[in-house]
């Protein structure tokens, strides 16, 4: 058992070893090392990567000390060790999607983000595991980093365990039902699904291209911010400039926060009266509530609000995503259907039989969608509530039984409440904001107006200031560690 | 408007339409997961869209795609730099 040492570069947030390679208290090839030492004690019971490329990773660490040392500081992602959903293209390397399917697939060239984040100087430390294509919420090929009985969420659940556990600085996901904010919850870190379209998705594995957002993984509000700044081919903010007083400032088009103190006054926060805390697990509801008030101790003002048009999210998310991702395995679905796992084969094949009506009823619902909740955004600022319905289930679980007898599949209720925010397209920032009774973590999310990243971004910061969150950022893998059973050092 | 469910054998002769190979031992599981699929997607049937376009657009720009990055009449780009924040979805 390998625990969380605080003190070790690993631990730190993305921020925080920003400042300190700027200020040439750590350099990169240290940090590095330490997220390698990390993977390589951990990663034989964890599972979150497909691929890790420590020798290459090692080596992008050497030139990005080398770069800084002369003076080429690239801002705050230079020399940071990072993970890539292995449904993100880099060049030259496969992107397996976590799939039989692609066992012999070579990325001919870079995804927007991966080259963006290329340009900022961050270094590769592999592919985390997706749920095969996205289409799933648990990740079965990965542990849960608090838990190892437990899932990891998905279908970002790689990327999400590498960052809660050390594994990585920071990492990409990607969020189709909820596909960043559900792992990110569930392994008590960050997770931000931009607005629809922000990000781009050019090298991007589609599951439903009317719902695919990429977005980050990271440890803290502040972090998920400078790696959106990145994403979005923004000039990144300079910590070795002095003029600089907060790594978030910038001066860019980029949305960005209008104050960094903490203070909340003024902004309205809705509280859902319905849908979002119904069959809810009491301690989630709980931890949500008790953050929310914290939200209001700071100045924000609590607004109940009605969510509009619940009763066609489920069937408007399925009438967008089923179809679509049928439509994108088409060919490999006659070619090679054996390759898929039975679940995904069985869904992309049940697909085929869904109507172009219902498809397109589903597009107008989400139209009709859009222009409720462009109302509700008249009435507030953002909207608070749990991220999912309850904590990591065991890895044996099939279903969630509710008090009123209603009985959930665990894939059903993990998207149920994540899911609007990918109809809509509003950003979701999911943020940990407390532990079950069982230790294991829960998530807020704080959805905003279309675009507006930054006042989400701002409240998650002013939340996790005053509500210093160490403490859950400290999984200790319960899971022993089997040396050698991983695949470091290829590539 | 009502669905009628489709029987294995009808999943057969629609997956044979579709150039899609469907082993007989896997008809049944597919007509479940098909007939799961249309109770979750049978309440939009109870909306009345009247006028509603679909959330889809045509985008002659392509601009996700870049081909026209210089176009004055992106107006997502534009959007983005003006720092609208009521943008549509």
């Amino acid at each position: 058992m390998q625990p969380y040492e605080p003190t070790q570069p690993y631990a730190l947030t993305l921020a925080e070893a920003a400042r300190a390679i700027a200020a040439k208290e750590l350099s990169p090839v240290e940090l590095t090392g330490s997220v390698l030492e990390r993977i390589e004690a951990l990663e034989g019971g964890l599972g979150a990567y497909v691929t890790v490329r420590a020798e290459a990773a090692r080596r992008s660490a050497a030139q990005a000390e080398r770069d800084i040392a002369a003076g080429r500081y690239l801002g705050p992602l230079h020399g940071i060790p990072m993970g890539l959903k292995d449904l993100i293209d880099v060049e030259g390397l496969p992107t397996t999607a976590s799939s039989r399917v692609r066992a012999h697939h070579t990325a001919a060239g870079d995804s927007t983000v991966a080259a963006r984040l290329r340009a900022a100087g961050a270094v590769l430390l592999g592919k985390t595991h997706t749920h095969e294509f996205a289409y799933g919420l648990t990740t079965p090929q990965t542990r849960n980093a608090w838990a190892a009985d437990r899932v990891a969420g998905g279908s970002s659940g790689g990327s999400a365990v590498a960052v809660a556990a050390g594994e990585a600085t920071f990492a990409l996901g990607t969020d189709t039902g909820g596909s960043i904010r559900v792992p990110s919850a569930l392994n008590g870190v960050v997770g931000l699904k931009p607005t629809y379209g922000l990000v781009s998705a050019h090298g991007v594995t589609p599951l439903s291209w009317s719902l695919d957002h990429v977005g980050p993984i990271t440890r803290t509000a502040e972090d998920a911010e400078l790696v959106l700044a990145a994403l979005v081919g923004d000039a990144a903010p300079n910590p070795m400039d002095s003029s600089n007083s907060q790594m978030g400032q910038r001066s860019s088009p980029l949305p960005r926060p209008r104050r960094t103190d903490g203070n909340l006054a003024g902004l309205r926060i809705g509280v859902p009266r319905n849908y979002y805390f119904d069959r809810v697990a009491p301690d989630v509801e709980d931890a949500v509530r008790g953050a929310i008030d914290g939200l209001r101790a700071l100045g924000a003002d609590l607004v109940d609000i009605d969510i509009p048009m619940t009763e066609y999210l489920q069937a408007t998310q399925w009438g967008l995503m089923v179809p679509e991702a049928t439509a994108f395995h088409e060919r490999t679905l006659r070619t090679s259907p054996e390759l898929y796992s039975p679940e995904v084969r069985t869904l992309l094949e049940a697909g085929e039989f869904v109507p172009a009506g219902d498809y397109l009823r589903a597009q107008r619902s989400r139209t009709l969608m859009r222009r409720a909740w462009a109302q509700l955004f008249h009435e507030v600022d953002v909207v608070a509530a749990p991220t999912v319905t309850s904590t990591a289930a065991r890895s044996d679980q099939q279903t969630v039984e509710w008090p009123d007898g209603t009985v959930e599949s665990v894939s059903d209720t993990y998207v149920r409440l994540s899911a609007p925010a990918n109809i809509t397209g509003v950003p979701s920032l999911s943020l940990p904001v407390g532990l079950d009774r069982a230790g294991l973590p829960i998530g807020m999310q704080l959805m905003g107006r279309p675009l507006d990243e930054a006042t989400i971004l701002r409240v998650g910061r002013a939340y996790e200031a005053t509500h210093p969150s160490d403490a859950l950022r400290r999984p200790v893998p319960a899971s022993p560690v089997a040396r050698g059973a991983h695949p470091v050092g290829r590539g | 408007m009502t669905v009628t469910d489709l029987s294995p054998r009808e999943v057969s002769r629609w997956a044979q339409l579709a150039g899609l190979p469907l082993e007989a031992d896997r008809l049944d599981l597919v007509a479940a997961t098909a007939h799961h699929i249309q109770t979750v997607l049978r309440p939009l049937r109870d909306l009345d869209f009247a006028e509603t376009a679909p959330a889809t657009p045509y985008d002659p720009l392509a601009t996700s795609e870049g081909i026209f990055p210089d176009s004055p009449y992106d107006t997502s780009r534009a959007a983005r730099e003006e720092g609208r924040t009521d943008a549509a979805v």
